[in-house]
């Protein structure tokens, strides 16, 4: 019998049909003891979102310039070593429609799920971190991830929709031990082996499927549309851990770090300027080691309250109480505010990027959407949303583009998103955002 | 042809040619793009600087210490609401900052227990920075040249003492349509908060016509925007002959229409929020419209509003009001209430001879559009209120009209926040002839 990295020990336990994972063999690598033989699988293109409140500057990020070469504009400054990884998509909008413009929210909500939401903040239907998990985040121990640099439980967008947010984790401390605390196992070491806790609660699961079945036959439309979706996630359940009982390919060049000491997170930017790089290193060593495929990091909320100490007012209360300054055509302190933000952004690109994966870095196996909930905050405007795209989708999407929307939807972005992740959706987004307009100049 | 017959031929030319064409119906049709308080702006540029209208500048920001002093709360408790009420607390922001304020900003009174936003005689007038400026867009409103301001065009009388009273605040003050509110107003009103078209027509000509008509309504239709945002023109929008429908007689010259005669305008108020909308009333009303060269309109409409109804509208609507206005916008409830009343100019109350009107005008442009007239009944709807402030505008009218202080209702926490849901979804949108609906609506941030 010929076995591989796939192959699983069968047999039973105390009744039941059990499999075990092989451990890493030698036998499973080529001559050189690098690529995996015959079943090496190429590595796996990753997703994100990265979320921050109160749009940017026009004045201060919009290049003049389209196409690539574009000037690097002070507000994204931060950015610049990075400006041929990354597409700037500008000038796009999103359509209430029939529905209310929810201020600070139907702005993340249309870019997020193609829809104009009708209740303030819940979606219409799963993000679009979701619909991407969906189809690439199985055989991962975490279908997706959500972070909240800014340590509030409640700034999550990564949603199933309704009132089903995806609850993140608001600390480096958490988020470590979520990753890399108790089940998990470093594949990289050599006594890496199936947990056998995990094995019981497999099977265990396996005996539940058919009192399922018999349950879904016997209960009327509402119960079984609920219990739809509370058996979905047990099938995600099963699925994580069937990965965990395999030893993930690893092919980023990353080791574990020691857990990170408690630190304080909150909305100062000071304090985000300690924490988001953390998080990021975190997310990337996530990403990097297979834990997950998906993650979605929250700035702060729509509205953000992000603060300097000892100023007055923190980001959202300065974008309505400063006035433009005539000579400059902005308003200082706000447009300081959205300069940090794309700040912390460039730390979680250059997290993706310092690591390196196969002939590139992790980014360029990734494609991040950083998205804002506006174009002007003062005024909570739905026109010329700027966005970015950090990474190359392992090749299937083309960089360095600064793209004019010239007030089409947002959701073109979502459509090109989820074609370069490999979905096949011809069309995204509903009523005025409904569109078949991928953004082709940069799919490859 | 002989030289006399040639004459004669030239002769019935030129006089054809001399010969004013025949009168005809007419029509002009437009969608408002653009609509606010008129408030005149003395500075040279930016919204905050010093000017004539304003020596001081824009309001700055309320002094909590100062607007929450009392006879009865101490220092201690004052500390106590506003050090939770500081930026961070211990490194976190404080989220809840705002809330704590606007609850203790509510009770400024004699005693502890006066809500002065309804009751706000109950506490002294802290004094309103006014405009002190001499020139302002308005009307005439009383006939007398000797009183009130002078407008930009050097028309003397303007009676517009609602600029006087507000038009110093950080949220209104600004060169035309570029005040905060304004521009957001505006945001909001082309995204599809409301849309207000206007339609003149006579029997003669449009430059010149005694017996002209315009009419002033709301439409169903959202307000077609091109890429850039600007309003395209020569799109149709049905006019809603609903309550707030107007159809006023006017007469036209050079262009310029006026309205004569007083009677009532009924206006949308400046809203930015599907719960702060609603209609204003111009008592005793005038209109002058500019139908220009490039077929845009410019206008002001102006008359005398209910200054307690504005002062309800302020104050206890949900979104927008008291609580967000003191903080903010910068502006004191309290000093707005004295200011108010004390400018009130018209409409004076036949038992007390109180005047329950306060002088006022708005301005607007307008784009090219057709207007029609639709063959089925076209209804606009309501718009969304809390529970709480139609309640609450009643208390504080009658509070004010008796001058006896109403003590609090019992009320529920958040209840202040609260928007009753639609009962029928469908009922509170309005629908074109198909049965689509077609407006949008806007909610609380």
């Amino acid at each position: 019998m010929r076995f591989n990295r796939r192959s699983l020990l069968r047999g039973l336990s105390q009744g039941c049909a059990v499999s075990v994972a092989l451990p890493f063999l030698d036998c499973f690598l080529d001559g050189n003891g690098t690529a995996l033989a015959a079943t090496a699988e190429r590595i796996p293109t990753r997703f994100g979102t990265y979320f921050w409140g109160c749009g940017l500057t026009k004045e201060l990020y919009l290049p003049k310039a389209v196409g690539q070469g574009y000037e690097m504009t002070p507000q994204l400054k931060s950015l610049s070593a990075y400006q041929k990884k990354i597409n700037l998509i500008s000038g796009l909008r999103a359509f209430a429609d029939d529905n209310p413009n929810i201020q600070h929210w139907t702005g993340v909500a249309a870019i997020s799920t193609g829809m104009a939401p009708s209740k303030d903040r819940e979606f219409e239907t799963q993000t679009i971190d979701q619909t991407i998990a969906g189809a690439i985040g199985h055989g991962t121990r975490f279908k997706s991830l959500a972070v909240a640099c800014s340590g509030n439980k409640n700034e999550s967008y990564s949603s199933l929709g309704g009132p089903n947010t995806n609850p993140p984790d608001v600390s480096p401390v958490g988020l470590y031990t979520r990753l890399f605390g108790p089940g998990f196992q470093d594949p990289s070491k050599g006594d890496w082996k199936p947990d056998p806790k995990v094995l019981l609660e497999q099977s265990a699961l396996s005996v539940v499927d058919e009192d399922r079945k018999s349950l879904m036959q016997n209960v009327g439309a509402g119960d079984k549309a609920r219990l739809e979706q509370y058996f979905t996630s047990v099938r995600e359940l099963e699925q994580t851990m069937a990965a965990e009982l395999q030893r993930p390919d690893i092919v980023a060049q990353v080791s574990i770090p020691s857990a990170p000491g408690e630190m304080p997170v909150n909305k100062s930017v000071p304090t985000l300027r300690k924490v988001v790089p953390v998080m990021a290193k975190l997310v990337a060593l996530g990403l990097a080691t297979d834990q997950t495929r998906v993650v979605n990091v929250a700035l702060a909320e729509p509205a953000s309250t992000i603060f300097m100490p000892g100023d007055s007012k923190p980001f959202h209360q300065a974008t309505h109480e400063e006035p433009i300054d005539p000579a400059l055509g902005y308003q200082p302190v706000t447009s300081q505010f959205s300069t940090y933000s794309m700040e912390m952004f460039a730390e979680l690109v250059k997290a993706l990027d310092d690591i390196k994966e196969g002939d590139g870095t992790l980014l360029d196996h990734s494609l991040i959407l950083a998205y804002t909930d506006t174009g002007f905050a003062k005024l909570h405007t739905l026109e010329a949303i700027p966005m970015l795209l950090a990474g190359s989708a392992s090749g299937r999407v083309k960089t360095g583009f600064h793209i004019a929307g010239e007030g089409g939807p947002v959701t073109r972005v979502g459509l090109t998103v989820q074609q370069a992740m490999g979905l096949a959706v011809e069309s995204w987004g509903k009523a005025s955002m409904e569109t078949k307009k991928p953004i082709t100049e940069i799919l490859a | 042809m002989t030289k006399a017959a040639r004459t004669l031929a030239l002769a019935s030319v030129i006089a054809v040619a001399a010969t004013p064409a025949l009168a005809a119906p007419w029509v002009r049709g437009f969608i408002v793009d653009q609509y606010e308080p008129a408030f005149y702006y003395g500075a040279k540029a930016g919204t905050m600087e010093a000017g004539t209208d304003c020596p001081k500048g824009t309001t700055p920001d309320n002094d909590y210490n100062a607007l929450l002093k009392t006879k009865w709360r101490s220092d201690a408790e004052i500390a106590k609401v506003l050090k939770p009420a500081t930026l961070e607390v211990d490194g976190t922001f404080n989220s809840g900052r705002e809330f704590l304020l606007s609850a203790a900003l509510r009770y400024r009174g004699f005693r502890r227990d006066i809500d002065t936003w309804v009751n706000p005689f109950a506490a002294p007038d802290p004094g309103m920075q006014e405009v002190t400026g001499k020139i302002a867009e308005g009307f005439d409103l009383d006939n007398n040249p000797r009183t009130g301001f002078i407008s930009p065009t050097g028309r003397k009388g303007v009676d517009n003492n609602l600029y006087r009273v507000m038009g110093c605040g950080m949220a209104y003050r600004g060169k035309p349509f570029s005040s905060y509110l304004g521009t957001r107003a505006n945001d909001k009103m082309l995204e599809g908060l409301f849309g207000i078209v206007i339609r003149v027509s006579g029997t003669k000509d449009p430059m010149n016509d005694d017996n002209a008509v315009v009419e002033v309504g709301y439409t169903p239709e959202r307000i077609i925007k091109d890429p850039a945002g600007k309003v395209v023109p020569d799109y149709s929008y049905r006019i809603a002959k609903a309550a707030q429908y107007t159809k006023l007689n006017a007469r036209i010259k050079n262009g310029v229409v006026k309205m004569e005669g007083g009677a009532d305008i009924r206006m949308p108020v400046f809203s930015w929020f599907e719960n702060n909308r609603g209609e204003i009333t111009f008592h005793k009303a005038r209109l002058e419209l500019s139908l220009n060269p490039d077929t845009s309109l410019t206008g002001l409409v102006g008359g005398y509003i209910d200054w307690r109804q504005y002062y309800g509208r302020d104050t206890f609507d949900t979104s927008s009001s008291a609580g967000t206005r003191e903080t903010y916008y910068h502006e004191n409830q309290l000093a707005k209430y004295y200011a108010l009343k004390r400018n009130a100019d018209g409409l004076p109350d036949p038992k007390t001879g109180q005047n329950m009107g306060i002088s006022a005008a708005f301005r607007l442009t307008g784009v090219r559009a057709y207007v029609r007239d639709s063959s089925q009944a076209v209804t606009i709807n309501e718009p969304l209120s809390s529970n709480a402030a139609p309640t609450y505008r009643a208390l504080f009218r009658k509070a004010s009209m008796t001058a006896v202080i109403i003590p609090d209702p019992p009320r529920r926490q958040g209840e202040d926040d609260e928007i009753p849901a639609p009962k029928d979804k469908e009922q509170q949108t309005v629908r074109n002839e198909e049965g689509k609906s077609t407006n949008g609506r806007s909610s609380d941030p």
